[in-house]
């Protein structure tokens, strides 16, 4: 009975850790994300394409930074939809394809936002 | 993460209460919580084993979540009864005095060919010689002959049949089982003085092993066994 109750305890302790840890990192990631896009919109509103690619640049290496550790805590293919947008925003901004870039800039708002969505505790997501 | 541990706790939940309306029935022997454990452990651990894009956390919490439930379930049945009746149900008697309860096997959904299929089970070839049968909380069905039909016990004859405890096998296919020697409290130079007795060594013996009366039974490996007195019954400890 009291090794149960150690169990139980060890394992809870344990996933609260592993919960918290999870939270923490995957919303300061698609935080910084979301700060670094919108950056980069505003730069491409004012005109200034080369700021708004600056900004871009940083995101994509931000992402890239954080990716391994999100493909422990979240789902291969959301985050790879991400890394496809990404990608299609730099070169639609690159090629001066200023539709196509926001496009891609609002799909990424989308995949970061469901990303968030799917980590945070909600009761739609528990229904 | 918490979302996937919390979904796995609610559905856990729900197909613990689920088997338990279900009936005892579907059980097979298992208590409600046990089974439901049993039937999903399989299908969490092996979404994330064939999927390379699911993260192994994502398998790993929701079998967490059942390791807590049960755990909560069990020292739960364990120190509140009534938790324990409305998690795994209470035993219901089919047959009492050798008269079968026709309203429990009804509530039970039974039908008279499992009761009779649960009184075989249990030794009694003849329904009619059956006293009392219980369907346990995990399913089982438990019965009992009348006592006019079942042989009488030593001590109904005043026979005292002396201590009746586990036999310690001493030897499994050549293998001297040194725990259990220990237990006898003799040494292997003994064993080995022993079977010496009879021309063999703890190698050439596939079996051997002493019961409580301090018998030993030896199969060597060439074939063939024998019995032979390895210990005073007063010498056993065990």
């Amino acid at each position: 009975m009291r090794r149960t109750i150690a169990g139980v305890v060890l394992v809870l302790c344990t996933v609260a850790c592993l919960c918290a840890a999870s939270l923490f990192t995957i919303l300061r990631t698609v935080d910084g994300m979301e700060t670094l896009r919108m950056q980069s919109l505003e730069r491409a509103g004012e005109g200034d394409l080369d700021g708004a690619e600056e900004y871009l640049a940083k995101l994509a290496g931000h992402w890239r930074e954080m990716t391994p550790r999100l493909e422990i805590l979240a789902d291969h293919n959301d985050l790879h939809t991400v890394a496809e947008v990404i990608t299609d925003a730099r070169i639609s901004l690159e090629r001066g394809f200023l539709d196509d870039y926001y496009k891609a800039m609002a799909l990424l708002g989308e995949g970061i936002a469901h990303i968030r969505a799917q980590e945070e505790l909600s009761l739609a997501n528990l229904l | 993460m918490l979302t996937v541990f919390l979904r796995a706790a609610i559905l856990y939940a729900l197909m613990v209460l689920v088997l338990r309306a279900m009936g005892k029935r579907q059980l097979a022997g298992l208590q409600p919580f046990e089974l439901a454990t049993t039937i999903v452990i399989a299908d969490l651990i092996s979404t994330p084993m064939g999927e390379v894009s699911t993260p192994l956390l994502h398998g790993v919490l929701p079998v967490a979540a059942l390791f807590v439930m049960q755990g909560i379930m069990s020292v739960l049945c364990v120190k509140f009864d009534k938790v324990r009746s409305i998690l795994s149900g209470r035993p219901c008697v089919l047959v009492s005095k050798g008269v079968i309860n026709e309203r429990e096997l009804a509530k039970l959904c039974i039908g008279v060919t499992d009761l009779i299929e649960g009184i075989r089970a249990a030794g009694i070839l003849n329904p009619a010689e059956c006293g009392t049968a219980v369907m346990e909380s995990n399913g089982a069905i438990t019965a009992f002959p009348r006592s006019s039909c079942r042989a009488p016990s030593n001590a109904e004859m005043g026979v005292d049949a002396g201590y009746e405890g586990l036999p310690m096998i001493l030897i499994m296919d050549g293998n001297v089982q040194r725990a259990n020697l220990a237990q006898t409290g003799r040494d292997e130079a003994w064993l080995r003085a022993l079977l010496a007795g009879k021309n063999l060594t703890p190698k050439e013996t596939f079996f051997a092993c002493v019961d409580t009366q301090g018998m030993m039974t030896v199969q060597p490996k060439n074939g063939g066994s024998f019995v032979l007195r390895a210990l005073d019954p007063a010498e056993v400890r065990w």
